[in-house]
């Protein structure tokens, strides 16, 4: 590797980490995927056909991954830079590359938490903007500052580790010989299984069992891919939904007038232009100074500077106050909280107009909110839309399809932001009403049980693309004939029955409450001892 | 039967983490929510009831509601996250009878008059104590975000104990 292509690969890994391109959660469901990173790090480094399947291989140990409210389980963007590289300039094979990537991404997992710890400092810095009531300078605080430190701590080692360690652990490893890559090729195989009993985690219930298993079947003897199969499926699963739910009512439990509730805006001081420029600030850079003390405070303040701006110029008292209570402790999901963004904005105006508004007022309705609005947006998002988004396109690129990244990209953005701006606009017009009734409309729920049953097939059709397991027993049948377990039982019975149940089986201690890392290294034992035994 | 399968303190009561983790490594299908100052605001509780997730209900009390509720025996069997927002609400129930042998703590964001003991938790000394009462009647307090996390005792961040 030469040392521009490690520097590209720092980069890389700063970029996946940082608002840029595509914003706060644009980057982290786009160019944080090992899916995405696969791509890149093949163009970086010569060979994209080939990053494009290890990026598909290593994203899958990732689907069911959920980072709320905070925690953050593992580093998948460092698992997927490190594990790409590793297979093109180390020369590892695939699943020998995907054995070595896990343990990088749970290293990887300290910098979001020294992040979250040092960023801590500039909130202390947005608290003297406030008290100085100047609106202008809260963007040092929230990019410029943390931004310069998250490059330290991100591009810099991961340049060090590239440059220095692909080559290096990629011949070791190598030099290890014959049996060790062996049995490391078996755990690479069996691990996706994992990955999968996690994202079963979420969907695997009710119904959605049954389409799990029919995916796996379609997959398993008709030979479907996943986007066919997923095609397929999302008819079905709209017909069973739609037929399941009618009749059905759902009326409010309440009807009296409600203590915090907004009125539609009807002022007239903000253009929308400025409740547009505060949305672009909150989507791009809601998490750029994300820390343990206030979360997404310092963001949230940054985003509502135009409206500030604009509102409070020749009131220096009043925007200090405000920028006050825009700096308190916030957290929510990026799109839904759009919504709170419109909402914020338009009670900023009333209370400009006179409207009685105090400190108070906006605290509630912003605590208020923040909480169930994350749960249904991290549901929407990080439960269905992302997961099920990436695994159509996995196995188009696992064939080695360097457009199915490219078209997951635009299709996300495209939503994700589409949705947010649409909700940035029902707060800011129409008040918490609106955004309440919304919230109450029982059909987010009936797309997420219908996304959960579409997103199963598709995680069971992947299963026998995915997952590799296979016995090498035999039983000599006298003379020259020998009848292999594999070949002569298993596949001839249902072919992919042995991955499949080690993904039923990983899914069931998962449930039982085990711990992802235990399953893995449980996983893992099981691998060395069939693979030294000869089993596998 | 009501078993309370989870009983957490969390300022932002029903949020990302526990949707999409805790009510399904729980297997909960209630939610319970007692706080004083919730089951006066009618905005909060619609908003609370709305982000529920498919086949979990949530019920608001009043600290003596909650009492009674949490108490009654139940003919059906429920599987109950009990989340509060302050230690105060806990430490009522337990002191009202209610059996728990672990609290987790979640979020409780920083404000005026507290201070951080831990990442994610700030207290202020009202609180502090209330936490140290519940501990001397044997109750284990943990730090936990998410089922993922290994659950840590706080006796450790506590000076004096």
């Amino acid at each position: 590797m030469s040392i521009t292509q490690a520097i590209l690969l720092g980069l890389l890994y700063y970029l996946a980490n940082s608002p840029w391109p595509f914003g706060g959660l644009g980057n982290y469901a786009i160019i944080y995927r090992p899916l995405v990173l696969g791509l890149l790090v093949g163009i970086i480094l010569g060979n994209p056909v080939l990053g494009v399947t290890i990026g598909a291989t290593i994203n899958l140990m990732y689907i069911g991954f959920i980072s709320a409210g905070g925690s953050m389980p593992a580093d998948m963007s460092l698992a997927g830079i490190l594990g790409t590289a590793l297979a093109i300039s180390g020369g590892l094979e695939m699943n020998a590359a995907l054995a070595v990537a896990v343990p990088l991404g749970l290293l990887g997992a300290l910098v979001w938490v020294g992040r979250l710890t040092f960023d801590t400092v500039f909130v202390r810095l947005a608290d003297r903007y406030a008290d100085e009531g100047k609106p202008e300078k809260v963007w040092i605080a929230n990019i410029l500052l943390p931004q310069l430190a998250l490059f330290v701590i991100t591009a810099i080692p991961c340049f060090l580790a590239a440059y220095y360690g692909a080559g290096a652990i990629g011949n070791f490893i190598t030099s290890l010989g014959g049996d060790f890559l062996r049995i490391l090729s078996i755990i690479g195989g069996m691990l996706p299984a994992v990955g999968i009993g996690m994202m079963l985690m979420a969907i695997y219930k009710g119904e959605a069992r049954i389409f799990f298993f029919l995916g796996f079947l379609a997959a398993a003897f008709l030979g479907l891919k996943t986007l066919p199969l997923g095609l397929i499926f999302l008819g079905i699963t709209i017909l069973y939904v739609n037929l399941k739910d009618r009749g059905e009512v759902v009326s409010s439990q309440f009807d009296t007038a409600v203590s915090s509730e907004t009125p539609p805006n009807t002022g007239k001081l903000l253009a929308f232009k400025d409740v547009r420029s505060a949305w672009w600030k909150w989507m791009y850079y809601f998490q750029s100074c994300y820390n343990y003390e206030r979360m997404q405070g310092v963001g949230f303040l940054h985003a509502m500077t135009p409206v500030l701006s604009k509102l409070y110029k020749d009131d220096p008292e009043e925007m200090k106050n405000a920028m006050h209570r825009h700096v308190e402790f916030f957290n929510t999901e990026n799109a839904t909280g759009s919504a709170v963004i419109g909402l914020v904005a338009a009670m900023e105006e009333q209370k400009k107009l006179g409207a009685d508004l105090n400190d108070e007022a906006f605290t509630s309705i912003k605590t208020g909110l923040m909480g169930p609005l994350a749960g249904i947006g991290d549901t929407i998002w990080q439960g269905v839309v992302i997961p099920i988004m990436i695994v159509l396109f996995l196995g188009l690129a696992k064939e080695g399809n360097v457009a199915a990244p490219v078209i997951y990209a635009i299709l996300f953005y495209a939503l994700y932001y589409g949705f947010g701006y649409w909700l940035l606009k029902l707060g800011y017009n129409k008040g918490s009403e609106a955004i309440l009734n919304l919230m109450e409309n029982k059909a987010i729920n009936k797309v997420i049980v219908g996304a959960g049953m579409l997103g199963c097939a598709v995680m069971g059709g992947l299963v026998s693309q995915f997952v590799n397991l296979k016995t090498a027993i035999t039983f000599p049948m006298g003379g020259e004939k020998v009848f292999s377990l594999q070949s002569d039982f298993f596949d001839a019975l249902v072919p992919g029955l042995l991955p499949l149940l080690l993904t039923m089986g990983s899914y069931y201690l998962l449930r039982k409450g085990w711990k992802a890392q235990y399953v893995i290294l449980l996983v893992i034992a099981v691998a060395v001892v069939g693979g030294l035994l000869r089993i596998f | 039967m009501n078993e309370i399968v989870l009983a957490r303190i969390d300022d932002r009561l029903i949020h990302g983490q526990i949707v999409t983790s805790w009510c399904k490594t729980t297997n909960a299908n209630q939610i319970v929510i007692v706080d004083d100052s919730v089951k006066k605001d009618q905005f909060t509780q619609r908003v609370l009831k709305a982000a529920s997730p498919p086949g979990v209900k949530v019920e608001i009390y009043s600290l003596e509601e909650g009492v009674d509720s949490l108490m009654k025996e139940e003919s059906e069997t429920k599987r109950t996250i009990l989340l509060t927002k302050t230690p105060e609400a806990m430490e009522f129930l337990i002191d009202h009878g209610l059996k728990l042998k672990r609290i987790v703590l979640g979020g409780m964001g920083a404000k005026a008059g507290r201070s951080q003991l831990n990442k994610n938790v700030s207290v202020s000394p009202e609180e502090l104590d209330s936490l140290k009462r519940i501990m001397q009647k044997g109750i284990e307090i943990v730090f936990q975000l998410v089922p993922a996390e290994n659950p840590v005792n706080i006796k450790r961040f506590i000076k004096g104990e």
